[in-house]
């Protein structure tokens, strides 16, 4: 097993997926046993040899964010912990709305983290965490037409309606380019 | 075909269609205009915008992303209009089959938009870069004094992140950290390079298209051109990640003895897929 600066792939990754949903660095460092300017190094170190990876290492970067708390971070305390995210987007068609208000308002220039915080009271790793919670679930649409039932369909029928809900209330925010130039 | 010049071709329009064409060509016209046009306001109001916002860089990108959006939209607008204002029109005139080389012309047109769009923004985002770390860059002149001593200590210009300081008077090794600002410049310089390198990108691309212009020969068939076609990509290629490189080291040197490697990471989906389709 490959280690930069006495740090594994698996365990830049815990760090990283620990850092996202809120926890110091400071805090991180002192898990891996190392200093800040340590760590640095080590990011940069690992993030050149990203492409290098496994298919096995690679999935696990992916599934890391949504369960944090593995290797070196299993018995940390940190605010990853809590069901918070899951509280506040409840279900699948409040996750097609929020991410169909996201997607739009960035179209239009907008600030998507202040739409997180103003309307939905959501930090960015409360999100994260939601999106990868909901993100397995559709993946599972796959699997049978009961899953496809229960997760894609709703979430399709809601993104669509709440897309053009949302284009609708940001029209007009720019002009078109092109208002002036017709057939 | 059938021994028609083009010129005969067109006497023997109705008069009605060649004015529809001729509006159609004037539309088309107009809206390639608006979007060059488009395209130097944004580059003039998102720099201005950098300079405004204190050189927050995510203000800047997220306003492009408004921009880029419309500037999208304006190939939504001229399928549209073939679809449910030309088209009809030209349908009083002619068969569905003899009005498509006219719907391509605006198919040709909006595909055009995108890739324009996607050279823009590498130009786009390497002056943004380039303008937040001239400004950035001076943030690192600031004083830096030994923890114990009070020596002033010189920071190396070349490293963007915390590092260790030596003293030269008392030898204490002193903790670097930068503010955010300069942290973001291990980021920025990736943009700075990709700009610099525009003349390869470009070659690179022209490359990539006129192999993927080439059918793939069956087995048995000459694959001469077909081969001739994957070196030149190959060569494109190299040339491109070299040039990126060697302006990525010049910001950040410590990185140079890592040449080779980085350009075989770089071109292993190249190979990969080579291997794949010639088996070599």
């Amino acid at each position: 097993m490959e280690l930069i600066n006495g740090v594994s792939f698996r365990d830049y990754a815990c760090a990283n997926a620990n850092i996202v949903a809120g926890m110091p660095v400071e805090q991180v460092c002192k898990i891996l046993g190392i200093e800040k300017p340590v760590w640095e190094d080590t990011i940069q170190q690992w993030n050149n040899k990203m492409a290098e990876l496994s298919h096995e290492d690679m999935a696990f970067y992916g599934e890391v964010f949504a369960n944090p708390k593995q290797g070196k971070f299993a018995n940390v305390e940190s605010a990853a912990d809590g069901d918070e995210a899951l509280d506040k987007v409840p279900d699948i068609v409040t996750f097609a709305k929020i991410q169909a208000h996201m997607n739009i308002a960035d179209e239009h220039g907008i600030d998507t983290i202040s739409i997180l915080e103003d309307k939905y009271n959501l930090n960015l790793m409360e999100w994260s965490k939601a999106s990868s919670e909901y993100s397995k679930l559709l993946h599972s649409s796959n699997e049978s037409t009961e899953n496809y039932e229960k997760y894609l369909k709703p979430f399709s029928e809601s993104s669509e309606k709440w897309e053009a809900h949302f284009r609708e209330q940001y029209k007009g925010q720019n002009a078109e380019l092109s208002d002036d130039i017709d057939f | 075909m059938f021994g028609i010049s083009k010129k005969k071709k067109e006497e023997n329009e109705h008069p009605e269609y060649q004015k529809l064409v001729a509006k159609w060509d004037t539309f088309l016209a107009k809206m390639d205009t608006r979007f060059e046009e488009s395209l130097l306001n944004a580059e003039e109001a998102l720099l201005e915008n950098l300079d405004e916002s204190n050189f927050n860089m995510t203000s800047s990108m997220q306003a492009w992303s408004g921009i880029k959006a419309q500037l999208q939209n304006l190939s939504d607008k001229i399928e549209d209009t073939f679809d449910n204002k030309v088209k009809p029109q030209m349908l009083a005139y002619k068969e569905e089959w003899d009005i498509i080389d006219e719907g391509q012309k605006g198919i040709l047109l909006g595909e055009s938009f995108y890739r324009r769009i996607e050279r823009f923004q590498v130009l786009l985002e390497g002056k943004i870069a380039q303008r937040f770390y001239n400004h950035a860059v001076q943030l690192l002149n600031n004083d830096f004094h030994c923890t114990q001593c009070s020596a002033k200590l010189e920071v190396r210009k070349d490293i963007f992140r915390s590092h260790y300081v030596s003293c030269n008077y008392c030898n204490t090794v002193n903790t670097f950290t930068p503010n955010s600002k300069i942290n973001e410049l291990q980021y920025v310089v990736e943009n700075i390079a990709k700009m610099k390198a525009i003349d390869e990108w470009d070659a690179m691309l022209k490359a990539q298209n006129e192999l993927s212009e080439i059918r793939e020969p069956a087995e048995g068939e000459d694959n001469t051109e077909y081969i001739e076609g994957y070196k030149k990509r190959e060569n494109a290629e190299k040339k491109y990640w070299a040039k990126y490189f060697k302006e990525r080291y010049a910001f950040l040197p410590q990185y140079e003895t890592a040449y080779e490697h980085d350009i075989a990471v770089k071109m292993k989906y190249f190979y990969e897929e080579r291997q794949q389709r010639l088996g070599y």
